[in-house]
Parts: C-alpha cells; structure tokens; sequence
C-alpha cells in the first residue's frame, strides 16, 4: 500500500506547511495543503485525497460548508473527514464527539502524534 | 409683802399679780372697792399690808375704798396705792394725798418702777401721810366729785369715741363679708366648705350649677363625695339632664366658725379630660401612622436592595456576556498561533539533534508553555462561556460518581481515602452534565491538592428542605437567588490545610489563586461558581472546625 493521501484546508498557510512537513516526515502520507477555502473542493476532487482534515472558520467559506459539499458529491462523501479548529477546547472534542457536522472533531493547538493517532484511527 | 390688787379688768388683774409674784409678793385680788374692803375686814383681812388699786371701779371706785380703809380702825394702816391709766392731771394727785393714799402710780408703768414705789413706801413708813379726817371736809368732798364727773366725762367721750371706732370697725367687717361674699358668688371655680363629718357648711353658685343643686337644700347636706386630703381627686358627677361631668376636687384643711372644716375647690374638667382623650387618641394614630410609615419604608428599602441586586445582576450577565464573546474571538486567534508553535516545536524535536540535553529541555519548556496558555485561553472560555445550559434530567448522584472516576488517580497518588455517601435517591434534575462535572472534578482536584500527604475525602449527597438550613452566606448574596423549597446538597469535605481566612471572601474571584503561577490559572473556582449561579444554584466554601475545607454544593431539584 502506497502512501495515505492527505488534504488539509486551513487558511493559516503556515500551519498547513507545519503539519505537512510533519505528517510527511514520518514517510507514511502524502499531504496536500490548500489555504483558500473556496478552493477546497477542486483541490478534494483533483487530489481525490484518503482523509481530508478541515479547519471550521475560515474567510470565505466555513469548513462546515466544504464538509456539506463533499458528502453532496458521489466521488468524494465517503472521504472521512475530521475538523481541527480552535473554536472548540480540547474537553469538549473528547467529551462531545462528532459535535461539528457529525464528524470528529479536533482542537488546536495539536501535537503530531495525537493528530496520527487519531488519522490512523480514521483510516483503519 | 401681802397685797391687795383691785381693778374691774381681769386682764390687768392677772398682769400685775404675776408681775408682783415674781418679786415673792403674796398677791390677793378683787374685782371692785367692796369686794376689797369684804376680803379686808374677813378673815384674811389683818395680814394685807398694802392695797393697789384702780381709780374708776363700779359699785366702789378707788377713792371710796381709800376713804374706807383709812376710815376703819383695824385696817387704816395698809398702805394704798392708786394705780390709774387715764384722765389724770395734778388734781387727782391732790385728792389722792387728801384721801389718805400713800402713792399714786400711772398705768401702764413697769414693774421696776412699781417696785420702786412700794419700797419707797415702806422706807417712809407712815411718817409723812397725812391723818385722814375723821369726817370728809367739804373741800375733799368737793374735790372729789369734781374729780369724779370729769373723770365720768372723760370716760363718755371714750366710750363714744370707742363706739364710733367700733362703727367703723363693723363697717369695714361689713364691707370685708361683702366683698368676700362677692368673690365667693362670683369665682368660677367651685367652692364648698366641710365641716368634720361632711356636711355642708357653704355652698357657692359655681359648686351648686357642678352639682346640679338648688341653693335651698345644698347646705347642711351631706356632700356624698370622698374627701381625701392633698391630692387633686377627679369626680364623675351625673346632671340631671343625664350628662356626665368631670369634676376636679382639692381638698384643704380650713376653719368654720371656730372648728376644723374642709374647704373644697372644684373645677369642671370635662372640656380637659375631652381634650386630653382627644390628644391621647391622635397620639396613638400618629403613632400607628408612624409605624406603618416604617414597615413602608422597610419594604421600600427591601425593595431597593431588590432592585439594586437586580441591577447588578443585570450588569454582571452583560458584562459576561461581553466578556464572552471577547474571550471566544481571542481563544480563535490565540489558539491557531499555539497550533502553529506546536507543529514547529514537533518537527524541530524531529529534526534537530537529540543528543543535545538543551535541545530537549528547550523543547519541553516550550510544550509546556503551548500547553500553559492554552489552558488559559480554555479556563477563560469556560468562566466566560455565554453558552446556554445543555438541560436534561440528569441523576446527580451519577455525575458525582462518573466526575470522581475522573479523578480517581489525583487521590490514589496522595494516598487520600476516599468516604462517599450517596445512598440517599435524589430526583432527577434538568441538569447541564458536563459543566457539573466540570464543577466537580474541580472541587475534587482542588480537595486533592489541599492534601498533598494524605487525608480523607468525604462526599455526601442529600436533600433539604430550604427553610431548614442555616446559611453562613453573608446577607448580600444570599438576598440574590432565594431558593424555596427543597434542594439538593452536595458536600465535600477534606481534611486539608483549610483556606486563610484572609482569602475566604476572594476564592471565586477570577484570576485569584493561592498556587504557583504555573500550576492554575486562578479560575477554577469562577467557573465553578459560574456554573453554579448559571444552574441558580449556590455554593458555599467554609473552613471546617476542625481542619479542613467543607464545599456545600446546592442544586433545586
């Protein structure tokens, strides 16, 4: 099996590059960064990623929008998604899962390791 | 010296004999010349030496009884003395020397002058007096009723004189009753005089209108009211036209004709005593008036409290709310810088050498400074989380038990025992489960912290009916959210080193905390108690006597 494919939205372009270069540092994942939100959708089909993890408040376009489009979408509503956000604390995303659309949901800030555990989970 | 004294006033009489008693004088007395001239020639008679005598006397004047004496043998002897007030010129001295009289003294002359005379007397002895003729010479006879009609006529002027004085005196007397009659008729007041055994002696207009008496039978009638001396006394008096008056009486001791009487003066206070019960019953309505004045103003100022509690509730939820929506953009923004720190301090504990202990340590302070502040970003979310309650029946035995699962380890580690009591069913509750457990698990870890050795930790849940419990709430806050009627109590007790009293009033302002800097951020027990006014609930943090802290959690139920 190749490497797991990756898609990370947020609008802090230098968090994306941070967890890039960290989930690919590990050898495991391929990682696709996209900034702007509105184009969060293309960057999914193009990239037809395994896991796509999703900021919430963005310029734009709110991640909980993206999230609805993607399960619209034939090709991509099963891609597991997962919000990483700092509008939620830590206690209230292990306490109250799927708080966000139904999906896990993450809080920022997060350490690699926690953030693969929870990617392998999802992948398994 | 045995004397004979002769005067028709008694009076004088009894002045000259205590006079001459006291010079050891043995004093004999008659009332006129006759009655002398018997006790002379009786028994006693022989012992007299000398006789002091008026001048005008009925039935025998002085003169005559001179004249007498002299003219009988066996008491021609005894010296006299004429003693005489008044008409007297150099004539009567004459006719004195003439009849045989020894001296002539005028009235009133003092005793030592009197004794003067009689020692004088007795020295010259009956040498100088002149022998009386056997039988009154016509010159002596002459002589004397000359000396007699003047000394008449002098007495008629007197005795007129004494009669025109007595005229005037009665005239005065008269003038004197009149004017005293005046008064008596005339005063407002009323005025009955008593005799001893209460009857009525006078009675004036004023006394007899009080007492609705006509003046024929009001005197010599018993009056028919107590008399008591000193004090005034207050007499109910029934008119005949059935109205009742108030009458004031006070009682003196007076004379009336001669005896002891009670002299009483009486007044109609009916108009008074009205007035007085008048002012008695304003008085009391000002008085109810006040005091309902006062319950208005008690309930006024409850009701300021009220309001100003209101106010301050008000303000506290908008500026909450303020605060809120502050801390939730700040969290946003704090926490996607911290994501940033934290994904680069991931990769460089990657990618720079480890075998540098500095590296690692560096790297470690740094993890431990994300982690710091986003506990505070979170702990200020918490306390000023504008989020509504997530209500629902809740069993809150069940979130005690699950929050102190949680925590379990936090006790375990410090060998704490733990003592739990939550044997007593509490109803289901609309209760939010987290934050509760937020609440709890703080308290818990707070409890676990106060006894870093060891200790015993002691839950117990239970319901109370309000109005039992003493509350050691100061009475500003315990104003503020009165809950009735039951509740359910949590207590946590721990046998820790207790809070300074110093700091019992500050434990749930934001930010304070007794800890490190670096190990709270000071605002557990604001959210605690957040959540706890957020559930209208109250809580209560108190020293325990002996040792310890006592947390008293209450929830309605």
């Amino acid at each position: 099996m190749g490497k797991k494919k990756i898609l990370i939205v947020d609008d802090e372009k230098t968090f994306c590059w941070m967890v890039k270069i960290n989930l690919e540092k590990t050898g495991e994942y391929e990682v696709k960064t996209e900034s702007k939100s509105r184009m969060a959708l293309s960057a999914a089909r193009e990239f037809k990623p395994d896991l796509i993890i999703l900021d919430v408040v963005m310029p734009d376009m709110y991640g909980t929008e993206i999230c609805k489009k993607i399960s619209q979408e034939k090709d991509l509503k099963d891609i597991p998604i997962v919000f990483l956000t700092a509008i939620v604390t830590e206690a209230e995303a292990e306490f109250q899962e799927g708080i966000i659309e139904g999906r896990p949901t993450l809080a920022k800030p997060i350490t690699t390791e926690k953030l693969i555990t929870h990617i392998e989970r999802m992948l398994e | 010296m045995k004397i004979l004294i002769v005067d028709d006033e008694k009076q004088n009489l009894k002045l000259l004999q205590k006079q001459l008693e006291r010079f050891d004088h043995k004093v004999f007395s008659a009332g006129n010349g006759a009655q002398a001239l018997d006790m002379l020639q009786t028994s006693q008679g022989p012992g007299f030496e000398m006789i002091i005598s008026d001048i005008l006397m009925p039935i025998m004047d002085g003169y005559q009884l001179c004249r007498a004496v002299r003219g009988n043998e066996k008491i021609k002897d005894v010296f006299f003395v004429l003693y005489s007030g008044t008409y007297i010129d150099t004539k009567d001295k004459i006719l004195a020397d003439k009849i045989g009289a020894d001296a002539f003294i005028q009235k009133p002359a003092g005793i030592d002058e009197l004794m003067g005379v009689i020692n004088k007397i007795k020295q010259d002895q009956k040498a100088k007096r002149t022998p009386m003729e056997p039988d009154p010479q016509a010159e002596i006879l002459k002589l004397y009723s000359e000396r007699l009609v003047q000394k008449l006529e002098k007495k008629m002027l007197e005795l007129q004189d004494e009669v025109a004085k007595r005229q005037d005196v009665e005239q005065k007397l008269l003038r004197s009753k009149e004017s005293f009659r005046n008064i008596v008729e005339k005063v407002v007041d009323g005025i009955v005089v008593l005799d001893h055994k209460g009857y009525i002696k006078l009675i004036n207009p004023a006394a007899r209108l009080l007492f609705d008496r006509k003046a024929e039978f009001a005197e010599d009638e018993l009056f028919g009211f107590p008399v008591c001396k000193g004090e005034s006394t207050e007499l109910d008096v029934i008119r005949s036209d059935g109205n009742k008056v108030i009458v004031e009486m006070r009682i003196a001791q007076t004379q009336w004709e001669g005896k002891g009487a009670y002299l009483a003066s009486l007044r109609d206070i009916t108009k008074r005593h009205e007035q007085t019960t008048e002012l008695m019953m304003a008085n009391i309505k000002l008085k109810a008036e006040i005091e309902e004045r006062k319950k208005v103003q008690a309930s006024l100022s409850e009701a300021y409290l009220k309001l100003k509690d209101t106010q301050f509730q008000l303000i506290q939820a908008a500026k909450m709310e303020l605060v809120g929506r502050l801390a939730s953009g700040v969290a946003h923004e704090v926490k996607n810088p911290l994501a940033i720190i934290m994904q680069g301090i991931d990769y460089l504990a990657q990618a720079v050498s480890t075998d540098d202990e500095n590296v690692t340590q560096t790297l470690n302070f740094m993890v431990n400074a994300v982690d710091r502040a986003d506990t505070i970003v979170k702990d200020l979310l918490d306390f000023s989380s504008a989020k509504p309650l997530e209500l629902s029946p809740q069993n809150l035995n069940a979130i005690v038990e699950e929050s102190l699962m949680l925590v379990k380890h936090e006790f375990e580690r410090r060998h704490i025992e733990i003592d739990t009591d939550l044997n007593h069913p509490l109803p289901c509750a609309a209760l939010d489960r987290n934050k509760l457990k937020q609440v709890f698990i703080n308290l818990f870890i707070n409890a676990a912290e106060a006894m870093p050795t060891g200790g015993k930790l002691i839950i117990k849940t239970y319901i109370q009916n309000l109005s039992n419990l003493k509350s050691d709430l100061p009475a500003k806050i315990s104003t503020y959210s009165k809950p009735r009627g039951p509740v359910a109590i949590i207590e946590i007790k721990d046998t820790g080193m207790g809070i300074e009293a110093k700091n019992l009033d500050k434990i749930f302002n934001p930010f304070f905390t007794t800890r490190l800097r670096e190990e709270g951020t000071g605002l557990g027990l604001s959210i605690v108690k957040r959540i706890i006014d957020m559930h209208d609930g109250r809580i209560e943090i108190k020293n325990r006597p002996k040792g310890g802290a006592k947390v008293i959690v209450m929830l309605k139920v």
